[in-house]
């Protein structure tokens, strides 16, 4: 077991006073850049490379992991309390997660999520020790056809997501895909939607994104009702969960656990997806009367997601450290912070800076068990947010947010981006149009169409590659299976009713 | 909960606060001479790009070594592979002395592509830094042994033989054909953002060839995983002393991806000297050796005329070659 032997030396470095002291930055900033709209973890991380490189390599490596999974933690507060996401992977537990909190179960809501990110950061530490070796093999049998399928798959579910007029919702993933295709495309820069400005030749943020369409929307609805107090249907039942609420947990913190380490260790998916994907799972697999609690306030709707995107976290950092090939674009970061240090991930990581390593893992161990103790006590507190006054707490959001928006690119520009998305953002939701579908689909067509080209040049604009490999044809068939078998299980359900 | 913003904020203040205490301690006293005040090191390119590991390697150099006792914050302002930035020096800081940036070739790529207005003509190149030079790889496992099998391959049916790369390095390897004697036109270019994407469909098979940054292939080089087939450069690369250059087997292509610094058009003359002594200096410490060998950096410093022969020169060969590509 050389695994466990590293582990448990890392351990051993990781529990030091001065390390432990860095965890406890990091999971700290992490959280309040979680819960912060418009601050997401690559704003933070790049803000604290300057002041990391005064500090010792382990030091400053562990405080900046810490940063990035505490960050996952934070997101789900302010999306189950007051629906406006911190970061992108923590949208969809804005869908029932804000149900619950209306019904009153903010307090089992917060709890759940803490206790699934925990179980989620913590198997995935796990899987990143002991199934290294696999998941390269893994992430590294996987090609652009087989992303281009997962792809097209995920696309299909986001309609899915959402309870309500479909109509509606296609509309909304619509414009999500419009969002997405703004900016050179990939394979020959050629400008789309750009108008000629060079600002909008990258295409659009996704943090900008998420903050257009789910802060600045529902910061406006609330302000633009001249609320004074918050609506009186939020009044907390509970602060923790009870038996029932664990149980139901169960299942998604397991399930979410494995979706989205996958997820994570696959480069070009990452978190985002994990926790999507997770989210459309638990609603698969749910039955009768809890199928039709999602949406309106199923706590599996929020145990799933919020598992998976931590687990995502840990997935990601394994091509990371492994091949030295990062899968999100904070993991990419962080790849740089290690240069910076004098570290080269890749295979030889492990037996050239073992010890340093194996720390920073460790680390993730107990930074995870700290963000459990520090989070659930603090479920009591978090709910107060619902005391302070809408035009106090929105007017914050909007605060923040724009703040957040200028730190991306330091431009004016991105300013005026956020506004007017903001403002389509608000229309379509004072009308009924979905954004949870639509920010999905801004996230997802732009890495379908990228893997969709990559395999048809590879492939000389072959069509058939998609059949041809027998991975890329695996997962054709169970994505028709997923969509046909209902349709056709209840076809045959009323053919027998008569 | 009204606290949770009001700490969030002290914490950030307290964060940017503790960030220029160790920089406003060390400010000397003379007033007059150049730098007086803070000098802006800005990157037109996101976090952790290569810009910003040139930038910030750089401006640890140069306080470690205690060349510049001025605050260096860096700042970044992505977009347009660096044209939005490299616009708003031309148009918002002309004439600027506290205002340094850094740029490559791709300044040349975005022009000579109509991407950007702008080139290295309308900025003050102050010196080229570094260069990074380009490595042909395949996976371990590839037929491919040299660069000449790899080139005749493409010549023959394009089609058949898709090759990776991000699309600023596309231009070397059409050179590279051209000098082969085939059509650059018909290569069968996958766009990548960066080594850590190529190396996965390198492996996964998706593609059979690439072609990037050394330091981006370095690890998986090492471990066997990847094959170097030639270094486009001058030189051998020292951390890869086995691999030849495209020279050495028969193919006349040195094009490198340099990397250098620059400020806004019309930068006061007392500046561009002081930057560049202060960027010899930078480039001749014990620490910029150790970035430069560990980020597989040939260190190219260069400054005046010869600085504008060479970038001149440069740039018809990028121009020449985008004409053999076909407009991208």
């Amino acid at each position: 077991m050389e695994a466990l032997e590293g582990l448990l030396t890392g351990l051993a470095g990781a529990l030091t006073p001065t390390n432990l002291v860095f965890v406890f930055l990091g999971v700290l900033i992490g959280t309040i850049v979680g819960v912060l709209p418009g601050l997401g973890p690559i704003t933070a991380i790049a803000l604290l490379i300057p002041l990391s490189f005064g500090l010792e390599a382990t030091s400053g490596l562990i405080l900046l992991s810490g940063v990035y999974y505490g960050a996952m933690y934070g997101g789900s507060i302010t999306s189950i309390l007051i629906r406006t996401p911190g970061e992108v992977a923590s949208a969809v537990t804005a869908l029932d997660g804000h149900q619950m909190a209306k019904n009153g179960q903010a307090g089992p809501a917060l709890a759940t999520a803490a206790v699934g990110s925990f179980i989620g950061g913590s198997l995935a530490v796990l899987g990143l020790v002991f199934l290294s070796p696999v998941l390269v093999d893994l992430s590294t049998s996987i090609g652009a056809a087989e992303y281009a399928v997962l792809l097209a798959g995920a696309l299909a579910l986001t309609t899915s997501l959402m309870t309500g007029s479909k109509i509606k919702a296609l509309i909304a993933v619509l414009v999500g895909m419009c969002i997405g295709t703004i900016g050179l495309d990939a394979q020959e820069s050629v400008p789309r939607w750009t108008f000629g400005s060079i600002e909008l030749s990258d295409g659009v943020d996704i943090a900008l994104l998420a903050m257009a369409l789910f802060a600045v929307p529902e910061a406006l609805r609330h302000l633009s009702r001249g609320e004074r107090t918050t609506a009186a249907a939020i009044k907390v039942q509970r602060a923790w969960m009870n038996k029932e609420d664990l149980r139901r947990s169960l299942g998604p913190y397991a399930r979410g656990s494995v979706v989205g380490f996958v997820a994570g260790v696959m480069p070009g998916l990452g978190p985002t997806l994990g926790s999507f994907a997770s989210y459309s799972l638990e609603r698969r697999i749910a039955k009768g009367a809890r199928r039709a609690l999602f949406g309106r306030g199923a706590i599996e709707g929020v145990a799933g997601p919020e598992t998976a995107n931590n687990a995502g976290v840990g997935g990601a950092m394994v091509p990371m450290l492994a091949l030295a090939i990062p899968g999100s674009a904070t993991t990419a970061l962080l790849l740089v912070v290690f240069q910076m240090y004098g570290l080269q991930p890749g295979p030889q990581l492990f037996q050239n800076d073992g010890p340093l390593v194996w720390t920073i893992v460790a680390s993730m161990l107990v930074g995870n068990a700290m963000l459990l103790v520090l989070n659930l006590p603090m479920v009591r507190l978090f709910i107060n947010l619902l005391k302070v006054p809408p035009p106090l707490l929105y007017g914050g959001v909007i605060a923040f947010v724009m703040l957040g928006a200028y730190a991306l690119t330091f431009s004016f520009f991105s300013l005026m981006l956020l506004v007017a998305i903001g403002l389509i953002g608000y229309l379509m939701q004072e009308n009924g149009f979905p954004l949870t579908p639509a920010i999905l689909a801004a996230v997802l067509l732009p890495l379908l169409e990228l893997n969709l080209r990559r395999a048809l040049l590879i492939a000389d604009g072959d069509w058939t590659v998609f059949v041809d490999r027998p991975l890329s044809l695996g997962i054709l068939i169970i994505i028709a299976i997923g969509v046909f078998a209902p349709l056709l299980l209840s076809a045959a359900r009323r053919e027998y009713a008569r | 909960m009204k606290r949770m913003p009001l700490l969030a904020m002290a914490v950030v203040v307290g964060v940017s606060a503790a960030g220029c205490s160790g920089d406003a301690g060390s400010e000397s006293g003379s007033s007059e001479e150049y730098p007086s005040g803070p000098v802006t090191m800005s990157v037109g390119a996101d976090p952790g790009s290569g810009f910003d590991l040139t930038m910030r390697t750089l401006v640890d150099v140069l306080k470690k070594e205690e060349i510049v006792d001025v605050a260096m914050p860096i700042e970044n302002h992505p977009g347009g592979a660096s044209a939005v930035w490299t616009e708003q020096m031309v148009e918002r800081h002309a004439g600027a002395e506290d205002q340094v940036s850094v740029t490559s070739l791709v300044m040349m790529t975005n022009n000579a592509r109509g991407q950007s207005d702008f080139n290295v003509d309308d900025v003050t190149m102050i010196a080229r830094l570094l260069s990074e030079y380009y490595v042909v790889v395949t996976a371990a496992d590839s037929p491919y042994q040299d660069l000449e099998s790899v080139l005749e391959a493409v010549v023959a049916d394009p089609g058949a033989v898709p090759v990776g790369a991000a699309s600023d390095d596309q231009l070397p390897f059409a050179l590279l054909v051209d000098a082969a004697g085939g059509d650059a036109s018909q290569i069968q270019f996958v766009a990548y953002d960066g080594g850590g994407e190529q190396s996965a469909a390198l492996l996964s098979g998706d593609i059979k060839v690439a072609i990037g940054g050394a330091s981006e292939f370095l690890p998986l080089i090492e471990s066997g995983e990847l094959r170097a087939l030639a270094v486009v450069g001058d030189d051998r690369l020292d951390g890869l002393p086995d691999v030849p250059t495209a020279v050495e087997e028969g193919y006349d292509v040195t094009i490198s991806n340099w990397r250098g610094i620059y400020g806004p058009p019309d930068m006061p003359e007392d500046a561009v000297t002081y930057w560049q002594d202060a960027l010899q200096q930078a480039v001749e410490s014990q620490s910029w050796d150790e970035a430069a060998e560990q980020n597989q950096w040939v260190t190219t410093f260069m400054v005046g005329d010869e600085l504008d022969t060479y970038l001149e020169e440069t740039n018809e060969q990028v121009t020449a070659a985008f004409e053999k590509i076909g407009q991208q």
